[in-house]
């Protein structure tokens, strides 16, 4: 009986393990400046229901051919344009942080120059959701 | 559920209503018609009932359970493993839900009802569904690993089905519901049948953590004596020596909680829940059942389609 659920215990890990996979997956990064390499994963925040405020622990990392004083923003569309500096790197070829990200709404992080506010790289963050807004007010309840 | 299932699927059936489903669910591209159904209640108060909306969802998990039966265990692989079918549907005031999660009996936990009546905090439905899952003790000895006594040359106990009208209470992050029922399990022709009252009332609280929901319920649930009686009452024509008549009394169920759900994907969620169990001491007088405490537990994955 054991050596049974066993094997179907390690059907249902094999089947998280895929998904897992799937979600791992990197996706190429729009850069707008050649020189630079802008990575920002997860590129996907999920939340279970939509509307609601997606959580994730982001990892950004740039790289780039010549030093420069580079700045981090973040940029929210809705309800109105606001972007927000999180933080600078003083004259480097390159920069890593994470950020804990917090949105119901896709957010854009962009990286700068601080002199002139060139825009050099830029990625979305997309929020998704696994069951669309209703109405339907559900009644979860196991057995 | 008073009584755990037991008649079990095969893979086979599983797997063809698995198929059908799918087929009727991608062959429809709609998700859902947001059009408002606004209907009058009365003069300052209009009801909005639910419009055209549909959810499939599969849902495949790994449970533990006990069963009250005497001596009665999971025994196969198949026990373990719950291959859930879930549709939700609603259309100006009609529904079928299947939100709760007694996968093992596919399609046939769903609920239809109608909203007789929808508030900002408050509901009353009519609602048609199984309360009570039918066994065949027969079918049951044949999956035992062990003889049990107590149960063979049993007649089969049919599902209980039930009229209900429901009250349901919406609060922020919370939901609670009750249903008074009448409940019939179904007869076979044997005039051996039975027609009672069920009330069943849950409270659901939802706590929401990062991307996970966490509920916390609790219910109370009562059961006529006619049904309990039923199901482990020991009739004259049933006597043997391992299995005294008996008759049962009213009972009561008492259920403890908690379920979480984490998204993985667009598509999948990650479930776990465990379910707390507590009958009235009477039932383990019955011959038919040695516990009257069980532990349910899951984890698994869910599709939503």
């Amino acid at each position: 009986m054991y050596s049974s659920v066993c094997k179907g215990f390690a059907l249902l890990v094999f089947t998280l393990f895929n998904l897992f996979v799937l979600l791992v997956k990197a996706e190429e990064i729009p850069v707008i400046s050649a020189d630079i390499t802008f990575n920002v994963q997860p590129q996907q925040c999920v939340t279970l229901r939509q509307g609601r405020d997606c959580f994730a622990t982001i990892t950004i990392l740039w790289q780039n051919q010549t030093a420069q004083t580079l700045c981090l923003y973040q940029v929210r569309n809705e309800p109105a344009l606001n972007k927000e500096k999180l933080m600078c790197w003083s004259k480097s070829k390159k920069g890593q942080t994470s950020l804990e990200f917090e949105s119901h709404d896709n957010l854009t992080y962009q990286l700068r120059t601080l002199k002139g506010d060139h825009l050099l790289a830029e990625t979305e963050i997309v929020v998704s959701w696994l069951h669309k807004k209703t109405t339907r007010r559900r009644r979860w309840r196991l057995f | 559920m008073l009584f755990q299932k037991f008649k079990r699927f095969t893979l086979k059936h599983l797997l063809s209503s698995f198929l059908i489903l799918f087929y009727f669910s991608v062959a429809t591209t709609s998700y859902a018609a947001q059009e408002s159904n606004n209907m009058p209640n009365s003069a300052n108060s209009p009801i909005v009932k639910d419009t055209f909306e549909w959810q499939f969802m599969v849902d495949l998990s790994l449970v533990d359970t006990q069963i009250l039966l005497t001596d009665v265990e999971q025994t196969e692989l198949w026990d373990y493993f719950q291959l859930g079918l879930l549709l939700d549907m609603s259309y100006k005031g009609f529904f079928i839900q299947t939100n709760s999660r007694r996968s093992s009996t596919a399609l046939g936990s769903a609920e239809f009802g109608y909203q007789i009546t929808v508030q900002k905090d408050w509901q009353l439905d009519i609602i048609l569904k199984a309360y009570i899952n039918g066994y065949s003790p027969d079918e049951i000895i044949k999956d035992q690993e062990q003889d049990i006594p107590e149960l063979a040359g049993l007649n089969d106990r049919n599902p209980a089905g039930g009229i209900a009208l429901r009250y349901s209470h919406f609060f922020d992050d919370a939901i609670f519901y009750i249903d008074v029922a009448a409940a019939h399990a179904i007869d076979d022709g044997q005039d051996d049948d039975a027609t009672g009252v069920i009330i069943d009332s849950f409270y659901s609280y939802l706590l929401p953590y990062r991307n996970w929901d966490i509920y916390f319920g609790a219910g109370l649930t009562y059961y006529d004596q006619a049904l309990v009686d039923y199901y482990i009452g020991v009739d004259a024509d049933e006597v043997s020596s391992s299995r005294p008549l008996y008759n049962a009394d009213s009972g009561f169920r008492a259920q403890l909680e908690i379920y979480a759900q984490y998204p993985l994907s667009q598509s999948w969620s990650f479930n776990t829940g465990i379910t707390q169990s507590f009958y009235s001491n009477d039932i383990k007088q019955s011959p038919l059942v040695d516990k009257n405490k069980l532990t349910q537990f899951m984890v698994g994955v869910l599709y939503v389609f």
